[in-house]
């Protein structure tokens, strides 16, 4: 049966290519991994080798002639059966191959001071060697720079292709339904947390059941502020708005397959001890892959916390059906302006994202305002300390 | 009859405590005691019992015509031991100082080694060269070079290098065992250091490194008498928490590069050390093998040490100035660390 | 002028010394011819003019005896025996020649003749001998090394120090000089504060013959002679035939040194000229015959050309090569798999 021999694809930006040469002529008896062609690129000349067994039975494209990847440049009558195993179109695997050579063969990647250890350790764990600081002489990039970026790239990806499923695929799906359903606004304002501390703190000291977090207390803040601003919780759905009964708050816990939010039912009646053991449990059950669908399912307000990574103000997605989501950053000392002299003060900076679909402006800021002075001053948040 | 020559071998699990120097002395009585083709030629082996002392009394032991005296004939006497040995006798050849070898290169290069090449191989040349190498303080230029790279660019010929006693035993016994030329260096520093040897036969094959110390962060290879400044340094930089495995090269043609390839894919940082200048030596070599066979396994640059391009010179200052001492070595394990 | 009649020498020995003689002209005028026409890649020592040595010496050879050579050694490898097809096979670097193609002219060699070599190092081949005889006399065999050099030879460190040890162990050595008196292309009178050479056997106390070496009897009883004494340890001979060289030092040599007309003179009297009146007038053959002799062995030599021609080249893969690098019967170990 006749098949016809493509220009092949040496990498990713190649779009064409030059027959210099024919290595063999129509009639000749060609196996597989014959030099078959010379081709020239814009990079080099290659000899391609015959990517099927056969007899070649019409040159297409005569030596001198450009033509785009792709391209018929031959012709082959091969033997059904044994090319039945053969890659169906060769040229596709050359290019991913190449693909990585490219990659290598950058010039910016030769302006590198690398060992060789490191550059193969950064060719198998896809790591950018132009992104990475040597601490070797000379800058020089050695095994172990190489191996702090592995451990700091993006978790969860160990080959180069991954097929988009499961948890990753729903995530994707919901990020994209938030993004393109919601007007979202976000809202961004600081807190004098140096009260929140020490109540922390506290709690840590006077009991030993839970080691509450910063998170638990913002749980609780938040649950109080919802109840005196039920707005923030209202949901459209189906042309309706609607206004949930129960205070169920969320919290994002990045477990390994993807974000998770497990939620606290009613938290406006608990303590923040209550929540602090409620939460761990969530936890655990979250990073054991344990979690029941009752623990995340309908949840009205996602307190998203990204301070322990050092992040500041950010601009969280809403978790549909919801309404609002509060991220929460890092606390920090600050200088601050307190009755016109400086103080260095620990402030926390708080980011609210509303769908203004449901919520305007002001309301939205008002609530914000609220889970501020309620963070400011936590006095009157139950503790559940007896 | 058949003899042991390509794996080690001990006869006896009894050993003894004896010198370097005995150890050769041994090793020489025993492959005599039972090898009637075996005899040894050279300046003042005999009645003098050897200039460093190694023959010893064999010479009454075996006689005159075995243990044979020679005029100062340095090309020659190796010349005579090469038409010995294409009459199939064992010649174990000895020339008092490796910078001697000069003298006799024709008969070692041109005549012994490419014998068996030339004649097609009709013929091959088991004769041992036995030579000493290495500084022993203040013997300057013509008594103190380290002679085991010299001998690299010369086909035909395998060198060792044994640093034990064991060792200089069992390797002197494969060399004289084996059909083709062997040169033999033996460290002039390590005559007096003392080491158990196996009894009787005791076969410790060409061709083989041996690792003395096991690590994991650096690669210390030692060329003969280097090995022992190695492990000093080893041990030194241990209280600064590198952990390093030293290897005693041990046979410099051919080169074990199986165990050296083992160690580096382990450790990934290589320093070769020699007590023979730097520039163009075994160290060379050594690196270039790694380099070109384990390239990917490399974290650091193969650092190289040795003797700086200067004829020995006499004064202690002057000489331990051009000598490599041990904080060269802990330097260059310290710069492929960095 | 005629030899004097020997009637010790019986007409059939005569004539194979003719035919000897005639032998190893025909193939070196033949070898030079090769080269210029490219059969032969190497270079080429001719000989013509000093066959009656050659021939003369070794005749007096017994089995077991052997002999070092020169680098113009294709008389003595023909004188021993060897066979004009493999050495004009050896010379054209095929592998049907007697080293496999793996020497060429200057290494010429066959065991099995009892020729250990031919040298291209001057002089390197006297110690060589002397260690033949040293083994000879340690296993008390009856046998007897040769070894044949130039007047160049008796300048080098190896002639004297050679000849030392020889007379010193009183060992069963011939030392065979071809006095062509030139040292390649400086003529004796200029390289030597004393051109007698029998004179430099006087220091060692070795016994000495000058001999004419163009008459081919005359070398064959100096040789007799000579090898009967080894034989008996009697003690060590030094031969000095005196002879000339009528071709080149090598095959291209302009000869600068000497003219036209001295060759012309020289060519009078050489040894198959000489040996060839002898015959005639002693009646043991007649021209024609002579001649017939001589063209059998042109045909002979035309023959050796057409096998040498029709012979393959070694394969460099294969044989002697690997055992450089492979690990053969015990044989050199170059390389290990990496």
């Amino acid at each position: 049966m006749q098949q016809d021999v493509l220009m092949p694809s040496l990498g990713l930006t190649m779009e064409e290519g030059t027959v210099i040469e024919w290595f063999v002529s129509v009639g000749d008896k060609v196996d597989l991994g014959t030099d078959f062609f010379l081709l020239e690129t814009e990079k080099s000349e290659v000899e391609i080798e015959a990517p099927y067994e056969g007899v070649l039975a019409e040159i297409v494209v005569e030596a001198g002639r450009t033509v785009a990847v792709g391209a018929v440049i031959a012709r082959m009558e091969v033997d059904q059966v044994s090319n039945a195993t053969a890659a169906p179109v060769p040229a596709p695997l050359v290019a991913v191959q190449s693909g990585v050579q490219d990659v290598m063969a950058k010039p910016a990647v030769g302006k590198i001071c690398a060992t060789p250890l490191a550059r193969r350790l950064a060719v198998e764990h896809k790591v950018d060697l132009t992104a990475l600081v040597g601490s070797g002489p000379f800058g020089r990039i050695k095994r172990c720079d190489v191996e702090r970026g592995v451990s700091e790239s993006v978790i969860g990806v160990t080959s180069p292709i991954t097929p988009l499923e499961g948890r990753r695929a729903l995530i994707a799906a919901r990020m994209s339904e938030s993004t393109s359903t919601t007007a979202s606004v976000t809202l961004t304002t600081r807190a004098r947390v140096a009260q929140l501390i020490n109540l922390r703190e506290c709690l840590v000291a006077a009991q030993t059941k839970v080691r509450p977090s910063y998170n638990d207390v913002i749980v609780v803040a938040c649950a109080v502020a919802i109840a005196e601003h039920p707005d923030i919780i209202l949901q459209i759905h189906a042309e309706a708005l609607h206004l949930p009964e129960n205070i169920n708050i969320g919290f994002a816990v990045q477990a390994p397959e993807g974000l998770i939010v497990p939620i606290i039912r009613d938290a406006d009646t608990r303590s923040i001890l209550d929540v602090a053991v409620e939460s761990e449990r969530l936890i655990g059950d979250t990073l054991q892959n344990r979690l029941h669908p009752f623990d995340a399912e309908e949840g009205v307000f996602t307190v998203s916390n990204l301070g322990a990574e050092g992040i500041d103000a950010f601009t969280p997605l809403i978790n549909l059906p919801q309404s609002a989501v509060l991220g929460v950053g890092a606390i920090r000392d600050s200088v601050e302006v307190v009755d016109g002299a400086p103080f260095v003060i620990p402030m926390l900076t708080l980011s609210l994202t509303f769908d203004h679909r449901a919520i305007d402006g002001q309301p939205a800021a008002r609530f914000l305002k609220r889970v501020v002075e309620l963070l400011e001053c936590p006095d009157g948040l139950r503790t559940g300390l007896v | 009859m058949p003899q042991i020559l390509n794996q080690s071998y001990s006869a006896s699990s009894a050993t003894s405590e004896m010198t370097y120097a005995e150890a050769i002395r041994e090793a020489l009585r025993t492959e005599m005691a039972h090898d009637d083709r075996v005899f040894l030629i050279g300046e003042d082996i005999a009645v003098f019992q050897g200039a460093f002392g190694v023959t010893g009394e064999l010479w009454k032991e075996f006689g005159e015509e075995r243990v044979r005296d020679t005029p100062i004939s340095e090309n020659s006497l190796v010349g005579v031991g090469v038409g010995a040995a294409l009459m199939g006798m064992r010649p174990v050849v000895e020339l008092m100082f490796g910078d001697f070898v000069l003298l006799a290169m024709d008969q070692i290069v041109n005549q012994a080694a490419k014998a068996r090449m030339m004649s097609g191989g009709q013929v091959s040349v088991p004769l041992t060269l036995r030579t000493t190498t290495g500084a022993t303080g203040a013997a300057a230029a013509h008594h103190s070079q380290s002679i085991e790279g010299w001998f690299l660019g010369m086909p035909g010929l395998k060198v060792v290098a044994p640093t034990t006693p064991a060792d200089a035993k069992g390797l002197l016994t494969a060399a004289i065992r084996d059909p083709d030329p062997v040169v033999f260096l033996e460290t002039k520093q390590l005559y007096g250091l003392k080491g158990e040897v196996p009894l009787g036969e005791h076969v410790v094959p060409l061709g083989s490194a041996v690792v003395r110390r096991a690590g994991t962060q650096v690669t210390l290879i030692g060329v003969g008498g280097a090995t022992a400044g190695c492990l000093n340094a080893a041990n030194e930089v241990a209280a600064d928490g590198i952990d390093v495995e030293v290897i005693d090269l041990r046979s410099i043609v051919p080169i074990d590069t199986a165990t050296l390839f083992t160690s580096v894919e382990k450790t990934t940082r290589v320093v070769v050390v020699q007590e023979a200048v730097e520039r163009g030596g075994v160290a060379a070599e050594v690196a270039a093998l790694i380099a070109e066979h384990r390239i990917d396994h490399l974290d650091a640059p193969i650092l190289r040490v040795g003797a700086k391009p200067i004829p020995v010179p006499y004064s202690p200052t002057m000489e331990q100035h051009v000598l490599p001492g041990l904080s060269d070595i802990t330097a260059a394990v310290s710069a492929v660390m960095s | 002028m005629p030899n004097s009649p020997n009637p010790a020498v019986p007409a059939s020995q005569l004539l194979q010394f003719f035919d000897q003689m005639v032998l190893i002209r025909e193939f070196d005028l033949q070898a030079v011819r090769s080269r210029r026409q490219g059969l032969i890649p190497g270079f080429i020592h001719a000989s013509q003019g000093q066959e009656a040595i050659a021939v003369g010496a070794c005749a007096a050879r017994q089995d077991g005896d052997v002999v070092t050579s020169t680098h113009r050694g294709h008389a003595h490898h023909l004188a021993l025996g060897g066979s004009v097809d493999t050495t004009m096979a050896e010379l054209a670097g095929r592998v049907t020649g007697t080293c496999g193609g793996c020497g060429g002219s200057l290494h010429v060699a066959d065991k099995t003749l009892g020729n250990i070599g031919a040298n291209g190092i001057v002089g390197a081949g006297i110690p060589i001998a002397v260690g033949a005889a040293l083994s000879f006399a340690i296993r008390e065999e009856p046998r007897v090394a040769l070894s044949f050099f130039g007047d160049g030879a008796t300048n080098q460190g190896t002639f004297h120090e050679s000849l030392n040890m020889a007379a010193l162990w009183n060992l069963p050595v011939v030392f065979v000089c071809e006095n062509n008196h030139y040292a390649e292309g400086t003529a004796q009178g200029r390289h030597m504060a004393e051109t007698d050479i029998s004179l430099r056997a006087v220091p060692f106390g070795i016994a000495s013959i000058d001999v004419d070496g163009n008459d081919v009897q005359a070398v064959f009883e100096a040789a007799s002679t000579a090898f009967s004494r080894a034989r008996v340890r009697e003690g060590p001979t030094l031969i000095v035939a005196n002879t000339n060289r009528l071709c080149g030092a090598y095959e291209g040599d302009p000869q600068l040194y000497r003219s036209k007309q001295d060759v012309v003179a020289l060519e009078a009297v050489e040894p198959i000229v000489r040996l060839r009146a002898t015959l005639i007038e002693l009646g043991y053959a007649d021209d024609t015959e002579l001649k017939s002799r001589i063209n059998d062995a042109r045909e002979r030599i035309r023959r050796a050309v057409e096998f040498a021609e029709g012979s393959d080249f070694p394969e460099p893969d294969a044989g002697l090569y690997l055992t450089y690098v492979d690990d053969l019967d015990g044989a050199l170990l170059e390389v290990r798999d990496l």
